[in-house]
């Protein structure tokens, strides 16, 4: 396997290669996102969700020993146990003199209670002496073997823990080092980490400068179509009102001409029902009485701004029965041209009914208008 | 809001209408107006007039009625048509006269008037109001018939037309007609229809431009002396024939017209080298130059309030009508249309200059408005000269040349012509004034 990878060592690094632009596009697309949300948006309402990578956590925060402490450091040595302090040969004599003062107590007193006494005493005492006495040197070669037992025990132990001490100084010296290796090493990666996010940091500042350009004019085109798309809306509605009211107004009016029309019909039929047809025949008749009139005048030749007002009084027949110059027409001429224009059209046109008949006409005299 | 007042003004306007309408057959008067008339010519008869002196020597109605007739402005009924002939206003059947469309009936009589004259009393007549709208009575002198029936057609005239009748007005004129082997040129002065010619001048020599004196009494004109090679300017009483030469100088002494106050006489001159228009004082003898041009100007014609003089002149190039206050200052040229236009003459209220213009049709009678400067034709050629306005201003007379040579009158309008014939050639008609 070693030797296939040796062989295809190209490969190898390759992938090693693509993985590592891999993860540092990661890197980067998660900074990018983390990034621009740090730096804000200056007050736009861009919610954004920033997917926080704990790598890029980490390689943000100051570089560190990736452990701060070793979890194997040698644990503290515990102080060895010291030996009991042997009994004191003061005390024992101390008591043994308490003893034997007592003893002579006892004699003086058995002496004067038993001679007898005093002398199993004696043998006793000097019996316990005895036993005491070799109990005494049981004791203190007892106690002179434990010392030196204790002491070659604790020599021994001092020597492996001594041993031990500079087995665990020995181990710690090497995991300083490779500690210190290792912190190297990590704090070069750091730099080199540092330098490539500052590189990757600056290129991201640019295509965010970039984006954010583009984002920007985006934005304004965006909010300038959108402020033209509501002008036009807006105008639209506002035509739109303007029609609807008008359409309003006009059936308004024309509801209210209708409803006049209405009632200008019914109350021409309050007034008679001929008095529409009326106006008609009314028109016909006054066109008549004018065709007349005009045919018989003959206008004095030059006789210009001529200008007057005639009064006809006619019987229903037509029949001139009046006639009233009201003011001169311009001079007498032009006045007796125009009363000859009545009287020769006398009788005038009859009335087609005696609804439009009037008894009395006036003439208006006016051809220079 | 809005929408109650407007229907409140509805209501309101309907209630109007609605009263008018109910109102209007019992109250209002009925409103025609009129704005056109018939264009045709005022219908009249004059009935021969009666007589308790036996036969009149002139026939008063018939001159009244050619009087009336020449204007163009009435059709006057013929004489033959009548059914009947009444004298007085109580003998007319109106009916009669209205069946035959005459709206305007002429009754009259003359009878001694104790003085060897007569005394004509006359009516006209409304044939549809069947009654007389006006009487006249005339004296008239034993040889004043004539004059006496030009006023009843002045009257009458006036009555419908609304201006003074001119037919008691005279004109002058010069006829050229050869008599003994030889050219005889004359001034002639007659009544405005050719009749009673009277020869004012008469030479062997040319006579030109007779110009009346605005009372009447006068005549200038030019007469040469081919013997002497002078021309002379005169003015001449028409009662006394007594002459006054104005003017003989040298060369050119032409075309003279009055002032309207009939103090001055403007003319043509050439005695300094050049014809100019100059004025004279009658009273002053004084001579003032008004022109000077280095070319032609000539036929000065006075504007009736004397601030003007209109006159021809070919300073342009060809010969047009000008005008120039009468000091001579403030010349321009009034006309443009035409190759040429020349001999201006002023109407009586000085609105229209009548002129002579020359185009593609010849020479014919052009009548210009003096506000508009507008020209309108008048005549028909080809060769037409002469213009002068009848004293009222509804004609103008003007000599015709060409086959027929004659005086014809036409109405300022242009509508209506009328020939007054004479014999021989016949030029440079003057219409004198009223004569009433």
């Amino acid at each position: 396997m070693f030797r296939k990878l040796a062989d295809n060592w190209r490969s190898v690094l390759l992938a090693l290669g693509l993985h590592l632009l891999i993860a540092a596009l990661l890197v980067v697309g998660v900074n990018f996102v983390s990034e621009s949300s740090s730096r804000g948006n200056r007050g736009q309402k861009i919610v954004k969700a920033s997917v926080v990578n704990p790598d890029s956590v980490n390689t943000d925060m100051p570089a560190m020993p990736e452990a701060v402490s070793p979890a194997s450091e040698p644990a503290p040595s515990e102080p060895e146990p010291k030996p009991e302090p042997e009994p004191d040969k003061a005390a024992e004599k101390a008591a043994e003199q308490d003893a034997a003062e007592q003893a002579a107590r006892e004699k003086a007193q058995a002496e004067e209670a038993a001679k007898a006494e005093a002398v199993r005493e004696k043998a006793e005492a000097e019996k316990q002496a005895e036993a005491e006495a070799r109990r005494k040197a049981e004791a203190q070669a007892e106690k002179k073997a434990e010392a030196e037992r204790q002491a070659k025990a604790e020599a021994q132990r001092k020597a492996k823990a001594e041993a031990e001490r500079k087995a665990q100084e020995q181990a710690a010296r090497e995991k300083a080092a490779a500690e210190a290796k290792r912190k190297a090493e990590a704090e070069a990666k750091a730099e080199a980490e540092a330098a490539r996010k500052k590189a990757e940091a600056e290129r991201e500042a640019k295509a965010e400068a970039a984006r954010k350009a583009k984002a920007e004019a985006e934005r304004k085109a965006k909010a300038e179509a959108q402020r033209k798309a509501e002008a036009e809306k807006k105008a639209r509605e506002e035509a739109a009102r303007k029609a609807r009211e008008e359409a309003q107004r006009r059936a308004a009016a024309e509801q209210s001409a209708r409803e006049s029309a209405m009632r200008e019909a019914m109350q021409r039929e309050a007034a008679g029902r001929q008095n529409a047809a009326n106006s008609q025949a009314l028109g016909a008749y006054v066109q008549a009485i004018k065709d007349r009139v005009e045919s018989n005048w003959l206008r004095p030749p030059g006789a210009r701004n001529i200008s007057c007002k005639v009064r006809v009084n006619q019987l229903p027949g037509g029949q001139v029965t009046g006639f009233r110059l009201l003011g001169s027409c311009g001079s007498a001429a032009v006045d007796r041209s125009v009363e000859q224009a009545i009287r020769k059209s006398d009788p005038l046109p009859k009335a087609p009914s005696d609804s439009v008949f009037s008894p009395e006409i006036e003439f208006n005299f006016e051809p220079d208008q | 809001m809005k929408k109650s007042l407007a229907r409140t003004y509805v209501a309101f306007t309907a209630l109007v209408g609605f009263v008018l309408t109910a109102a209007a057959p019992a109250q209002a008067a009925l409103q025609v107006d009129i704005t056109d008339s018939s264009q045709s010519a005022i219908p009249i008869a004059i009935a021969p007039f009666g007589s308790d002196g036996g036969q009149l020597p002139v026939d008063v109605a018939q001159v009244a009625s050619d009087d009336l007739e020449s204007t163009g402005l009435f059709d006057v009924f013929e004489r033959q048509n009548m059914v009947a002939k009444p004298t007085r206003a109580d003998q007319v059947n109106y009916e009669n006269w209205r069946t035959s469309s005459v709206d305007n009936l002429v009754v009259g009589s003359a009878a001694p008037n104790g003085q060897g004259g007569y005394r004509i009393t006359f009516d006209l007549l409304d044939v549809y109001q069947g009654r007389s709208i006006a009487s006249f009575q005339i004296n008239a002198g034993r040889n004043e018939l004539r004059d006496a029936a030009h006023t009843v057609a002045n009257l009458i005239y006036e009555k419908f037309v609304g201006e003074k009748g001119y037919f008691l007005s005279r004109i002058g004129y010069i006829t050229m007609a050869k008599e003994n082997g030889g050219l005889r040129y004359r001034l002639i002065v007659s009544d405005y229809d050719g009749n009673n010619p009277a020869t004012v001048y008469s030479s062997r020599d040319p006579i030109m431009s007779p110009s009346w004196s605005p009372d009447g009494t006068k005549i200038a004109y030019v007469a040469f002396d081919i013997n002497r090679g002078r021309s002379s300017l005169r003015v001449q009483d028409l009662a006394t024939g007594n002459i006054r030469e104005i003017s003989s100088r040298e060369g050119i002494n032409g075309a003279p017209t009055w002032s309207p106050d009939g103090r001055r006489l403007a003319m043509t001159l050439s005695y300094r080298g050049n014809p100019d228009i100059y004025s004279y004082d009658l009273g002053t003898n004084q001579l003032t130059q008004l022109t000077n041009n280095g070319a032609i100007d000539t036929e000065a014609n006075w504007s009736p309030d004397g601030n003007h003089i209109a006159f021809t002149s070919d300073r342009g190039g060809k010969p047009q009508v000008y005008r120039m206050r009468s000091d001579g200052s403030q010349v321009e040229r009034l006309t443009f249309e035409g190759q040429s236009n020349q001999r201006a003459s002023y109407s009586p209220d000085g609105e229209q200059i009548a002129m002579v213009q020359k185009s593609g049709n010849g020479f014919r009678i052009a009548v210009m408005d003096t506000q508009t400067n507008n020209i309108r034709i008048v005549s028909e050629g080809p060769l037409d000269d002469g213009p002068d306005f009848a004293p009222n201003g509804q004609a103008i007379i003007y000599a015709r040349q060409g086959r027929n040579n004659e005086l014809a009158t036409v109405s300022t309008d242009g509508q209506t012509r009328s020939r007054l014939s004479q014999g021989g050639e016949v030029r440079e008609p003057a219409w004198g004034p009223l004569g009433y």
